[in-house]
């Protein structure tokens, strides 16, 4: 038989050794089958994916971002699991219920992926510098006011810039302000994923709450990237910052020790969190004598208990709910506020044409981010309503009659 | 009315400023209609690309590189030009033939791109090290012997490492190599894009020529990528090396003075060169209302005279006979060299799976080069061999009942 093509995105190198250790263990147990693994950077992932699509080659399993899924549906690329193969995984009660919808689209029962990896958005603060405000932890970043008087006092004792979030232009911008527009009341979209929301009176309002965070922020005339945040928090020049369960794994390769490390907090952010990760797909083009093999693979790595090494090393969590009770996951008091994050998590909307807003949306987050650092002074509110209206009307002509 | 969006990829600091006025200039003309141009990174490109096939939206015109054009065909983007608007670019006789078959596929009389900017692969050498080692310019790599004969003796004469391509993952290993294969009177593909050749005896040795040059190389561990070699040859470490007119802009951003570019000779490879560069297509969703304008902004840019400085300062040629007439083109003697391999090049198979030959190609073609480099003595026939039947076998399992 010819091997059967798994791709998936870059990962540690600690993790990808672990990986390669756990295929090799399933192809033992599935004698005379061989797996071929491909790894794609994460930064043309996406490319080299619509290749599999478009040329009906290069991969039959794949590890994709939870967000593309609905672009490889449009595509007519992949293959549906059926009712048996998700029973065998244990169906939807096995898995957290932000990560399971993830792999399915809204109005269609099929389930075009399984979830795998999970990630969501938290805050992460330096626990001296909230109890030096004398502000309660656990309440300190509850909601848009409660953060706005922690970030007003730990200005006024002294941390000049006490938040930072990225600036440039990444999809992690939407994904944090998520929970902004979200806990505003607001949306994206529409339930039925045919209306934009960007430009409704909620939404706007998240938006604007977490832009006007930019005076917590350090003044930049450059866009700040992901990392820059991360070494702003570790060299204390921030007390805040919005990341995910990675920054864990950041710190330690940094060399941070337990004891510092028990001085970071995590609180969930004001809203709910948006919750990604990575799912298993499998393609259409499987050919016929594949596709047990393929769901076999499929149940393994999203089953196999020899693979928590793999999810502590990458930094992201299992989407399982037995695999999450379970070792460091349950006892860390930093993972159990990220598990809270991502069972009280949601999804964007799951519409084919999802990738379609996300990238516009993150087209224009980042040109207000240019905006706002270019002019802080100016009234953010005209600022964000001047630039989501026009959005909105051209999403809405775009997405009319179509999903 | 709406603007016209157009995207094109980045080009040069100094020529995408003239493209940038020229199109203002062109919205200016025609008071209703303004021109919404955005310029994409190369890297970038193919996904972005994509989004726009797959997400019918944010590109109306678009300038994509030629190789890409079958996928967007394959993936039905595109809206074919009509009769009446290939006559008003002047139709095929216009252009330079192997430019214009570029425009549309084998077995499809349909013209889905309009040639734009071409640029055919050459040799650059350095004269003086040729006269020194008194090889005769004119016939020093008018074939594979002849090549081999002159590295053989620039070495002899104490250029150690007298040749240099780039050995790391690149398509440019397939479209340089093309000309060997070409020239050893092989072909990538059957003529009616169903059948992989790679594996056949002619291929086979096109190939193995080009891989054994490497003792004329610099040996390296790492890969080289393309300036390095541009690098290698600014600084005389080696006498020739592939490339195409763009090669020109760099020496001349590098501040190379007019008599030391005097002093660099241009030849032609020993096979015909491939032909590649970018075409203007329009894209199936562009707007009712946007038709007659798209056609317009085409027509204008494939024939204005006002874009020379651009063509020159991009470091491509124009793919039309009119203007490659003109200077500098017409009176510079490396241009000359350049425009003798345009007319005497080809393109590659025009099927709309090529970009999956290619990408597989790419792919193959940088493994070999990491095995020639980790051991350079080794037999380059048969490690050419153990390649090439495995993928000319995979290629044909694809390429089956589809074009």
């Amino acid at each position: 038989m010819q091997p059967l093509d798994f791709t998936f995105p870059s990962h540690s190198g600690n993790a990808l050794a672990t990986l390669h250790r756990a295929i090799e263990e399933f192809q033992k147990e599935h004698k005379g089958i061989l797996v071929n693994t491909t790894e794609f950077d994460w930064l043309t992932a996406w490319n080299d994916l619509v290749r599999v699509a478009l040329y009906k080659d290069g991969a039959e399993v794949s590890e994709v971002g939870t967000t593309w899924v609905g672009g490889f549906v449009g595509m007519d690329a992949l293959r549906p699991y059926t009712l048996s193969e998700i029973s065998r995984v244990g169906g939807a009660a096995a898995f957290l219920s932000a990560a399971w919808q993830n792999s399915s689209l809204i109005g269609d029962d099929q389930q075009w992926a399984i979830p795998w990896l999970s990630d969501t958005r938290v805050i992460f603060y330096w626990r001296d510098m909230v109890e030096h405000t004398g502000l309660d932890e656990a309440g300190a970043f509850q909601s848009f006011e409660q953060m706005d008087e922690t970030l007003g006092r730990l200005q006024s004792r002294g941390v000049t810039t006490p938040w930072a979030v990225t600036t440039r232009r990444t999809a992690n911008t939407l994904y944090n302000i998520s929970s902004w527009v979200w806990g505003a009341g607001g949306d994206f979209m529409s339930a039925d994923g045919k209306r934009v929301l960007v430009a409704e009176p909620k939404s706007l309002a998240g938006l604007i709450e977490y832009y006007r965070l930019y005076r917590y922020m350090p003044q930049r005339s450059e866009p700040m990237d992901g990392f820059a945040t991360f070494e702003l928090f570790l060299k204390q020049d921030v007390a805040a910052m919005i990341s995910g369960p990675w920054f864990l794994k950041w710190l330690q390769q940094r060399g941070v020790p337990p004891y510092t490390l028990s001085r970071i907090g995590v609180a969930l952010l004001p809203g709910p969190s948006f919750s990604g990760g990575t799912g298993l797909v499998i393609w259409k083009h499987v050919p016929y004598d594949h596709s047990q093999l393929a769901t076999d693979l499929v149940r393994f790595l999203v089953t196999s208990p020899a693979l928590l090494e793999f999810y502590q090393q990458t930094g992201l969590l299992p989407a399982r709910r037995d695999l999450l009770a379970q070792l460091q996951f349950n006892t860390d008091p930093h993972y159990q506020k990220i598990i809270e994050a991502l069972e009280t998590g949601r999804t964007h909307t799951r519409i084919p044409l999802w990738g379609l807003v996300e990238d516009r949306l993150v087209t224009t987050l980042a040109s207000l981010w240019n905006e706002v650092r270019a002019d802080p002074a100016q009234d953010i509110a005209t600022l964000i309503e001047r630039t989501m209206v026009p959005l909105a009307q051209r999403l809405d002509a775009t997405l009319a009659g179509r999903r | 009315m709406h603007p016209l969006d157009f995207t094109f990829p980045f080009h040069d600091e100094e020529a995408s400023p003239i493209l940038r006025q020229f199109l203002e200039e062109f919205g200016r003309e025609r008071r209703d209609m303004q021109i919404n141009a955005t310029e994409v990174s190369w890297d970038n490109m193919w996904g972005d690309l994509v989004r726009i096939a797959l997400y019918k939206d944010g590109a109306e015109v678009s300038e994509v590189g030629s190789t890409w054009v079958g996928s967007f065909v394959g993936m039905d983007a595109l809206r074919p030009y009509t009769l009446p608007e290939i006559a008003r670019v002047g139709g095929a006789a216009a252009f330079i033939p192997s430019v214009w078959q570029n425009g549309s596929l084998i077995g499809d009389n349909t013209m889905w791109a309009i040639p734009w900017l071409s640029g055919p692969r050459v040799i650059f050498y350095w004269r003086d090290m040729f006269e020194h080692a008194g090889l005769d310019e004119a016939t020093a790599f008018q074939s594979f012997e002849q090549m081999e004969e002159t590295l053989a003796r620039l070495q002899a004469h104490g250029f150690s490492t007298p040749w240099a391509v780039t050995t790391r993952r690149t398509a440019n290993t397939v479209y340089n190599i093309s000309s060997w294969v070409w020239g050893a009177g092989g072909d990538f593909i059957s003529a009616d894009g169903k059948r992989a050749l790679v594996a056949e005896p002619e291929v086979r040795a096109g190939l193995a020529h080009y891989f054994r040059l490497y003792r004329y190389m610099p040996q390296r561990s790492e890969p080289l990528d393309g300036i390095a070699t541009f690098e290698l040859f600014q600084n005389q470490t080696v006498a020739a090396i592939l490339s195409g007119p763009w090669f020109l802009g760099w020496l001349r951003r590098r501040g190379m003075p007019p008599y030391t570019l005097s002093r660099i000779g241009v030849a032609l490879l020993p096979g015909p060169s491939f032909i590649g560069g970018t075409n203007l297509v329009i894209w199936k969703h562009v707007a009712v209302d946007h038709e007659k304008m798209a056609t317009e902004l085409v027509r204008q840019l494939v024939t204005s005279p006002a874009l020379l400085d651009f063509y020159h300062l991009a470091g491509l040629l124009p793919a039309r006979r009119d203007l490659l007439a003109r200077p500098p083109f017409s009176t510079d003697p490396h241009y000359q060299k350049i425009i003798e391999a345009l007319l005497a090049g080809r393109p590659h198979s025009r099927v709309t799976m090529w970009g999956f030959v290619e990408d597989r190609l790419a792919t193959l073609l940088a493994q070999i080069w990491s095995e020639v480099r980790a051991d350079p003595t080794q037999d380059i026939a048969a490690l050419i061999e153990s390649y090439m039947a495995p993928l000319a076998q995979r290629l044909d399992a694809t390429l089956a009942g589809r074009r």
